[in-house]
């Protein structure tokens, strides 16, 4: 909370362009709102090409986040265990793919997995294809995802510390032990918060998805795309459209206070 | 002389070398036997709690070897992990895991020795009550008072069973009433427990409370090693005596006196039994505060003080000094005077009565029934001598 002697020190014509920077980002999101006709919005969410959007969008989301977990907390504690130097250059290479454009990480992972690119031509000679099928939705979903689990609880993880973990040790406790018992116990806010973020940023992931996965009805179009396609003209009516992006806005808003709530003190 | 618990072995038993930056090095032998306590005391700065580190493995060893119960060892090459050591560090910080409530913590070491969840939390609720927190095992730690969570950490310490305890000046970051109490649970704990303990402490007390044997480490080595009463009657260096809350001063035996060089030139001191040292060889004179009696020198000035020192030969136990400053105790002051640092104790009627500031002078005297004068080791003469073993 500021104090109000110190706000009360700056110039107040501040408050003019602070306005219109909140006006900016909540009057579209008013406008969406409402553009939602309430009458049949039930029915535009259950209409089939959005159950099947909406469907596809939590199945892959959920596995990419499963997927995250499996890499990203192993990943997060060797950061959080490495010297200074080797984790902030781990670090670095984690942010890189949050602040890459989305489609940039779609190119690059056609590359990878291509037919024409190392591993994809590995695959296809085994008969797997992965570019523009459901996998490949999820693959991009991890590539986007991961980088929001792995700093939010890697973030956790090194402002624990190790001494409980020592304290741990010297009562016998194995690694493994310690691991579940300690390590993990310890760092769940930073554990709930980012497997939170990392499903949110999955569900939305748009620009990877398009490019590795396409856009193919039941196989690759999860919301985002289908919101998308709905409104070039073509695939959903634009009503689903607007049902389907209200239910995202209602996740987003979902995932913030579930973050928010697990955040200690941040319910004040 | 203690029982010896399933091994004939030392509980802890070796030689650490830890070499720091700034050319510190620390170098002791030790040995602790099971259920036996050695008390560990030394200045600031001294290595103790880098000895704890040492032994509970959280830091490598830089020379030497230790060795576990006779088997596990740790060299600078090896360097055993902490779990096969069987070694529990508790320092002032109880470190409570802050997820697990009272009962799990102590019953997190009992879930690692392989019990039951529901028969570890039944030991563990005993152990709460062992130490006297029957009744609080559903706490949160942050619930918990200091010294509450200090006696849980104490608590999970002893239910691990570890081979020994290292105890880092547990009670120091609370009041003296719960110091008090948590350290006649500790008297009765570690006695019932039989664990062979490393207490470092900077508090006599806790020493001659807990510890049969104890050890004083000095810029990374060890000054003096013994049992607790004698190191304490007979301290081998200044810091020894400022521990035991003797005066020590040091000069040259002489017909079974001792002759201590001071700013007025000698002072002869004789004791109750006159010292068996060849003339001429290094001696200390010991004796308490109390005993000193102090006199405020007639004369104003230094100069004149000194004149009468000269003029009329001051008696055997008696000589004329500086008062440096007070420091309160609580039913009086002790004075510090210079050159030899002696402290004198008065009570707070007679320093009234005196009327004392820092840079008068004073004359001081002590009886030879309350001084006794103890060989001074070559060791001890010179500064800590390298190795100076334990001889446990």
């Amino acid at each position: 909370m500021t104090t109000r002697a110190a706000a009360g020190q700056l110039p107040r014509v501040l408050a003019v362009p602070a306005l219109l920077g909140l006006a900016m980002l909540v009057a579209p999101l008013v406008a969406l709102v409402a553009r939602v006709d309430w009458t049949t919005v039930w029915a535009d969410v259950t209409a089939p090409a959005a159950l099947e959007a909406l469907w596809l969008s939590v199945r892959t989301a959920l596995v990419a986040t499963g997927v995250c977990l499996v890499l990203g907390v192993p990943l997060a504690v060797v950061i959080a265990r490495s010297p200074r130097g080797v984790a902030a250059v781990l670090r670095a290479l984690v942010t890189i793919p949050l602040v890459l454009p989305p489609m940039v990480g779609g190119v690059a992972l056609l590359f990878l997995f291509g037919r024409s690119g190392p591993v994809g031509a590995w695959l296809a000679e085994r008969g797997i294809e992965l570019p523009f099928s459901t996998a490949a939705v999820v693959l991009a979903q991890v590539f986007v995802a991961l980088p929001f689990l792995v700093l939010a609880l890697e973030g956790t993880l090194r402002a624990t510390g190790t001494d409980y973990e020592l304290a741990a040790a010297g009562l016998g406790a194995g690694r493994w032990r310690i691991l579940w018992r300690v390590t993990l116990p310890l760092a769940a806010p930073g554990l709930v918060a980012g497997t939170v973020l990392c499903f949110a940023r999955a569900v939305g992931e748009f620009g990877a998805t398009a490019l590795f996965a396409g856009n193919a009805p039941g196989v690759t179009r999860t919301m985002p795309l289908a919101i998308y396609t709905a409104f070039n003209g073509s695939g959903l009516d634009q009503g689903p459209a607007v049902a389907l992006s209200l239910l995202l806005l209602v996740t987003a808003v979902a995932v913030l206070l579930l973050v928010r709530a697990w955040r200690p003190g941040a319910m004040r | 002389m203690t029982l010896a618990i399933g091994t004939d072995e030392n509980a802890v038993e070796g030689h650490v070398v830890v070499r720091r930056s700034r050319g510190f090095t620390l170098d002791v032998e030790l040995a602790v036997d099971h259920g036996e306590t050695l008390a560990i005391m030394g200045p600031s700065g001294a290595g103790k709690s880098t000895l704890l580190e040492a032994i509970a493995g959280t830091l490598r060893l830089s020379g030497g070897s230790l060795r576990f119960d006779g088997g596990v060892a740790a060299t600078p090459r090896r360097n055993a992990r902490p779990q096969r050591r069987g070694v529990v560090l508790l320092g002032q910080d109880p470190r409570l895991f802050p997820h697990l409530n009272a009962r799990d913590n102590v019953a997190f070491g009992l879930r690692v020795r392989g019990l039951s969840r529901a028969h570890a939390r039944t030991e563990a609720d005993e152990w709460l009550w062992h130490v006297g927190l029957g009744g609080h095992g559903d706490h949160a730690p942050r619930t918990l008072s200091g010294g509450q969570q200090q006696r849980v950490a104490i608590a999970r310490a002893l239910a691990a069973a570890p081979r020994a305890l290292l105890l880092d000046e547990p009670l120091t970051s609370l009041d003296p009433e719960t110091a008090g109490d948590i350290r006649a649970m500790l008297q009765t704990q570690l006695a019932a427990a039989r664990v062979a303990t490393i207490l470092v402490t900077h508090d006599v007390a806790d020493a001659a409370a807990l510890a049969r044997r104890l050890m004083l480490l000095e810029r990374g080595r060890v000054t003096q090693s013994g049992p607790v009463r004698e190191a304490l009657q007979e301290p081998a260096t200044p810091f020894g005596a400022a521990i035991a809350g003797l005066n020590r001063v040091t000069g040259v035996a002489r017909d079974g006196d001792a002759i201590v060089p001071s700013g007025q030139g000698r002072i002869r001191l004789a004791a109750r039994w006159p010292t068996g040292a060849v003339d001429e060889t290094p001696v200390a004179a010991l004796f308490r505060p109390s005993a000193v009696r102090l006199e405020r020198v007639a004369q104003e000035t230094w100069t004149a003080a000194l004149r009468l020192a000269q003029d009329e030969a001051t008696e055997p136990g008696e000589w004329i000094s500086r008062v440096v400053r007070f420091e309160a105790t609580p039913s009086g002051a002790r004075v510090l005077t210079s050159d030899p640092a002696v402290a004198a104790e008065l009570p707070a009627d007679r320093l009234a009565e005196l009327r004392l500031g820092p840079g008068d002078p004073v004359r001081l005297s002590v009886r030879a029934n309350d001084v006794r004068i103890v060989p001074v080791p070559d060791a001890a003469a010179g500064g800590p001598a390298p190795g100076a073993a334990d001889a446990a």
